[in-house]
């Protein structure tokens, strides 16, 4: 096998909450191994499964307790000094809202021109021909850019720019949490797309952390379903979401709405709403889904899944034991 | 568009527009957040409102339930809600609470935080039960027990504070309010935006259940096309403060005729296809000053030299299909 491009190795978060500092595991035992040629990875899963905590850990920005992050082999969250530049340099981010990822009185122009000087360190006289070619990827030019606060701009055109900005320092990877929900959809899909483009042309990675799976079955070649800080599937999007194996992830494909009248049908039949309560199921002894799986027994209840194989997909449910 | 001798209409708009007068730069401007919007809503159908975010949607459904604060403002037309053979002018009526909720409900934007943090949920329900019912409080309190019941919900919860409820708990509690008085019209502005997608299916599910019990009418506005598809009976998209397109949704989805409406569907990515799917170029007018014709002639590929000149018509293309589009004019 080639090295992996990243590499997470039994990551675990764990978080604090409450007056008595009550524990939970964030990220519970997560390995996922992303080998080193352009690719698109959804990390998948509804709030509060953990997707954003993880995409943070894989940024740096949350240490594990336990487990490493492993970029080009070496573990993210000990670089220092001149490394910890490469890194930045490397792996880029995009975030949710282009509205809170600019500083509202901070003309939108200077985060490209401080990326560009102080991250990719680009010689001062060939910044602008730089911004200009980025911006140039993604539709818009520095003219249009120049001058202006981010209040000038529409969601859309201001995601446009926070990916021009991610493209300056030439990363190997871009790690874009939910970078399409806050807009509309006619324009989803044309952000999405820019993606693509890039891992086509410019042989860009990409982590695509969503919770809409028909966007990630559109544009991703792996993806992983994350419930409570698990990883409870991950493979093919083509065999993830077409031949879903987890129950979770088999109610999640059935309770997506689809702009289709005709799986009107299927997505009717009855669904029951629990009443429990999220702490209980990150706390819970055995599969932390089995209080809301049809098909969980005693088992499950105790123990604690392991991955299993099943039609070259891991799955992390008793279902599957050989 | 249709006149109102239908017994199966029981609200109807006419040449409604309204919008807001807000200061920008110390200029008074007047932003067209609904201009010229005909439709009507029958008795026993969930009638969906489809379009982008900044399309008039939520101003649109204000209007429809008479909730006008400044800076909103109502230019012209009627809003007519027929409750048993009765017509009631909802923008010219003096007090609006005798039919909020008796007869046409509210669930607004954000539905979950709108309950009052420091009030049990059973006082949410008393107070509304004694608003519009002659009952001491003791027998409120059974009513809207055995009501909470009667949906599924254990009687605990109206004990509880909002705070005590997840997100998917308060909004259904909030849809249980608005239905409690079983009103003839339910208004749901994005009822299930923030909710995860198994807890929208069941909290959807909740609000069909109730409308097929009642059977009254829901009008639900939402962007998410994928909602529609799997709730509304007919649709009406509308773009830029007009009401662009109406028709059945099986119709719509398969047909759709304003290129608009059609862009919103082709541009959806479905699961078990990777074709590529093309977004529409450019963003929504500045509803401050709208283009002139048809407003979405800047970004329509099919856009002629009429269209930037004329506003087009509504076409009755049959089979209660409505399309305001040049395209379809015979000349």
């Amino acid at each position: 096998m080639s090295e992996a491009l990243l590499e997470l190795k039994n990551v675990v978060k764990i978080f604090r909450y409450g007056l008595f500092g009550f524990e939970f595991r964030a990220i519970d035992d997560v390995s996922i191994s992303l080998e080193d040629k352009p690719f698109i990875f959804t990390i998948a899963g509804e709030s509060g499964s953990g997707k954003t905590t993880l995409a943070r850990i894989i940024l740096g920005v949350h240490v594990p307790e336990y487990g490493e992050v492993l970029y080009k082999g070496r573990n993210i969250h000990k670089l220092k000094g001149e490394d910890l530049v490469w890194f930045r340099k490397e792996v880029q981010a995009v975030f949710q809202d282009p509205y809170a990822s600019f500083n509202p009185l901070k003309k939108v122009y200077n985060y490209l021109y401080e990326t560009a000087k102080n991250v990719a360190k680009i010689k001062t006289d060939e910044i602008d021909a730089h911004i200009e070619e980025v911006l140039k990827r993604v539709g818009l030019s520095l003219e249009k850019v120049k001058g202006k606060y981010p209040s000038e701009f529409s969601g859309g055109e201001l995601q446009r720019v926070s990916i021009a900005r991610a493209l300056i320092t030439r990363p190997r990877l871009i790690l874009a949490d939910e970078p399409v929900s806050m807009l509309d959809a006619s324009l989803r899909v044309t952000i999405v797309n820019l993606f693509k483009e890039f891992k086509d042309d410019l042989k860009i990675s990409f982590i695509y952390i969503t919770h809409d799976l028909s966007t990630a079955y559109y544009i991703s070649d792996y993806i992983a379903i994350m419930y409570r800080g698990w990883v409870v599937e991950q493979g093919p999007v083509d065999k993830v979401l077409t031949e879903p194996k987890h129950p979770y992830t088999q109610t999640l494909l059935l309770s997506a709405p689809m702009p289709d009248p005709k799986w009107r049908e299927k997505w009717l039949k009855a669904i029951k709403l629990t009443g429990t309560i999220e702490e209980k199921e990150f706390l819970a002894k055995g599969c932390k889904y089995a209080a809301r799986c049809p098909y969980a027994t005693k088992k499950c209840l105790e123990n604690v899944p392991p991955d299993f194989i099943a039609n070259s997909v891991k799955v992390k449910c008793w279902l599957y034991e050989k | 568009m249709r006149v109102l001798s239908d017994p199966d209409i029981v609200l109807n708009t006419v040449n409604l527009a309204g919008g807001y007068n807000v200061m920008i730069n110390d200029n008074m401007v007047y932003v067209d957040a609904v201009s010229n919007v005909n439709f009507y809503a029958k008795n026993n159908e969930v009638l969906g409102i489809a379009g982008e975010s900044g399309c008039g949607k939520s101003t649109l459904l204000k209007i429809l339930y008479g909730y006008i604060r400044p800076p909103l403002v109502v230019q012209r037309g009627s809003v007519t809600l027929r409750i048993n053979d009765q017509s009631i002018d909802i923008l010219s009526l003096k007090d609006r609470t005798l039919v909020w909720w008796k007869h046409i409900s509210y669930i607004p934007q954000n539905s979950m935080n709108v309950l009052n943090p420091l009030q049990r949920l059973r006082d949410h329900f008393i107070e509304t039960i004694r608003t519009h019912m002659d009952v001491d409080k003791d027998e409120a309190y059974k009513t809207a027990r055995d009501y909470i019941e009667s949906l599924g919900l254990s009687k605990e919860v109206l004990n509880a504070y909002p705070h005590q409820l997840s997100g998917g708990m308060r909004q259904r509690v909030v849809i249980a309010l608005a239905l409690m008085l079983k009103p003839r019209v339910i208004l749901a502005d994005e009822p299930t935006t923030a909710v995860d997608v198994v807890v929208q299916r069941g909290v959807l599910q909740m609000l069909l259940d109730k409308q097929r019990e009642l059977k009254n009418t829901l009008i639900l506005v939402t962007h998410d096309m994928g909602v529609q598809a799997m709730v509304t009976n007919r649709i009406l998209i509308m773009y830029a403060g007009k009401g662009v397109e109406l028709g059945a949704t099986e119709d719509i989805f398969e047909n759709p005729l304003h290129p608009y409406t059609r862009a919103l569907i082709e541009s959806l990515p479905r699961i078990g296809d990777k074709t590529l799917r093309k977004g529409l170029a450019g963003q929504p007018p500045d509803l401050t000053s709208p283009p002139p014709g048809c407003r979405f002639h800047p970004r329509c590929p099919y856009a002629m030299d009429v269209c930037r000149r004329e506003e087009p018509p509504i076409i009755d293309i049959g089979k209660e299909r409505f399309v305001s589009c040049w395209l379809y004019v015979k000349r």
